[in-house]
């Protein structure tokens, strides 16, 4: 950590000249392929807190892979989503530098991010009725940004997302026939094209900074931001995994949907339609049970060998009850 | 169908995340590592001995990312657990509920590929009342081992959901 701090100095001291130490580093959890460090900078008037996120030595598998855009387009993409009144912290510096890899600085914003607080915090009473209206809102808002500002990013819709997760899961190669029967039924029902959007690809309760001042402080971790349906992430923050157990509050644990679709068309002059949303809610519930399979995966790969990696494995079944309740029973 | 990871995957990730941790707190881990490395069925009563360890021993020594593997540790020593008690019965009736449903024999995991296959091939769907209460018992014992707390389970065990 000394030698990282090192480094990071004569860095820093590019636009916060008048630096004279960096007093702390604290590693902060989030994001899947990247660090995020939180650090103190004292100068001779006071200590002010940066956060600075790179993808470390080494770590290139999920750069490489087609999820992730890389860090420096992450940061480019937060740079413009701010220009488009987005929540996001802004980014102060881009690096790409030998001895410690690529990465972004940005500023540090105070709040919450962990769902478990965010849904049961007394703390947070008051906040939490607002909270589905003012995603509705910044969701609109990030689908404002034109498609044309962005390059080279992948693009995937409805019948995309279903291809890459069914590859996933085949070459995974467990037999799940609840997954069989979700991946056929979703082949049979995509829903008609609309136009495509930037969509950050993982909004949802965990991936927000939620303050009582704001509510909604800051969106983070865009590193799987592609061009696809916007209903992608109207839905994906529904999926009951993100509920974190408040499951009659179908926006992230918090909120109920209609809030967050009313804002949503204030906010873009567009109709949502519930329908949709319902597909793309069912998708998203069967994404993320391929995602824990992958997670496997990776921890059989020895890219990461922790227990926390293989364990959330056995998360996959829990996306099978939501495809039961949504898609079988109900029928 | 046994969810995977497999126990042995499971219990291997928590043998080498004790083998890191060894030389920061004072019992002596290497037993318990070497259990969670046999490649026999573990003993029930071995498994909950570690989890009391870590609850007891670890947990109130550890803190930042080594205190979150601990919780995780001792959350996946759990679904071992409950795997181990109760999978034989599970696998038992998901079996005999696939012979019937395809009218074939075999082991659960060609079973399953057999229905997978089927499914997939759309030869076979949920007008057959069977299948939909099979999918329903069979992911009602998966979420009794993997995911007991889980929001949407409960849920359906308020709705009566069939299961074994």
């Amino acid at each position: 950590m000394e030698n990282l701090k090192n480094n990071l100095y004569p860095i820093i001291s590019d636009f916060i000249p008048n630096i004279t130490s960096i007093k702390s580093l604290q590693r902060l959890s989030g994001g899947s392929s990247n660090e995020s460090w939180k650090v103190t900078v004292s100068t001779k008037e006071s200590d002010q807190d940066i956060v600075f996120r790179r993808t470390p030595d080494g770590n290139i598998k999920d750069e490489e892979s087609n999820n992730f855009v890389g860090v420096i387009n992450e940061a480019n993409i937060m740079d413009l989503a701010y220009q488009y009144d987005v929540p996001v912290p802004k980014i102060l510096k881009v690096i790409d530098n030998k001895d410690i890899g690529k990465g972004f600085f940005m500023e540090f914003i105070n709040g919450e991010t962990l769902g478990n607080r965010i849904v049961n915090s007394e703390l947070f009473n008051s906040t939490r009725p607002k909270l589905a209206s003012r995603c509705g809102e910044i969701i609109a808002r990030i689908h404002n940004i034109p498609v044309s500002k962005i390059n080279n990013i992948r693009t995937s819709d409805a019948n995309g997302e279903i291809t890459r997760y069914e590859e996933a899961y085949r070459n995974h190669g467990q037999q799940i026939p609840v997954f069989e029967y979700a991946l056929s039924w979703l082949k049979d029902n995509v829903p008609k094209e609309v136009p495509l959007k930037l969509v950050h690809g993982d909004f949802r309760n965990g991936n927000l900074i939620i303050s009582k001042k704001d509510y909604v402080s800051a969106v983070l971790d865009w590193e799987i931001f592609h061009i696809g349906d916007p209903y992608e992430d109207l839905s994906w923050i529904c999926v009951n995994s993100w509920r974190f157990n408040k499951i009659d509050l179908p926006v992230g644990g918090f909120g109920n949907r209609e809030d967050m679709y009313q804002s949503y068309e204030e906010e873009s002059g567009e109709k949502v339609d519930r329908n949709r949303a319902k597909f793309w809610e069912i998708l998203g519930t069967l994404k993320w049970g391929i995602m824990c399979l992958n997670m496997i995966e990776i921890y059989r790969s020895g890219y990461d060998k922790s227990v926390d990696r293989v364990s959330i494995g056995r998360r996959s079944s829990e996306t099978e009850i939501d495809l039961i309740r949504k898609l079988i029973v109900q029928k | 169908m046994r969810s995977e990871p497999s126990i042995y995957e499971i219990l291997d990730a928590i043998a080498n995340f004790l083998e890191d941790i060894k030389v920061l707190v004072s019992v002596n881990l290497n037993q318990y590592i070497l259990l969670l490395k046999s490649e026999n069925p573990p003993e029930i009563s071995s498994l909950e001995e570690i989890v009391d360890i870590i609850d007891n021993n670890l947990i109130p020594l550890l803190e930042g990312h080594n205190r979150f593997f601990a919780f995780v540790s001792k959350n996946s020593l759990k679904i071992c657990i409950r795997e181990v008690k109760l999978i034989d019965n599970y696998e038992k009736l998901e079996k005999e509920r696939l012979n019937k449903i395809l009218n074939t024999d075999g082991d659960v995991k060609k079973l399953n590929k057999d229905l997978c296959e089927r499914i997939k091939n759309k030869k076979i769907d949920l007008k057959d009342n069977s299948l939909k209460q099979h999918l329903i018992k069979t992911t009602m014992a998966k979420l009794s081992i993997d995911q007991p707390k889980y929001s949407g389970y409960l849920k359906a065990l308020d709705d009566n959901y069939p299961k074994d």
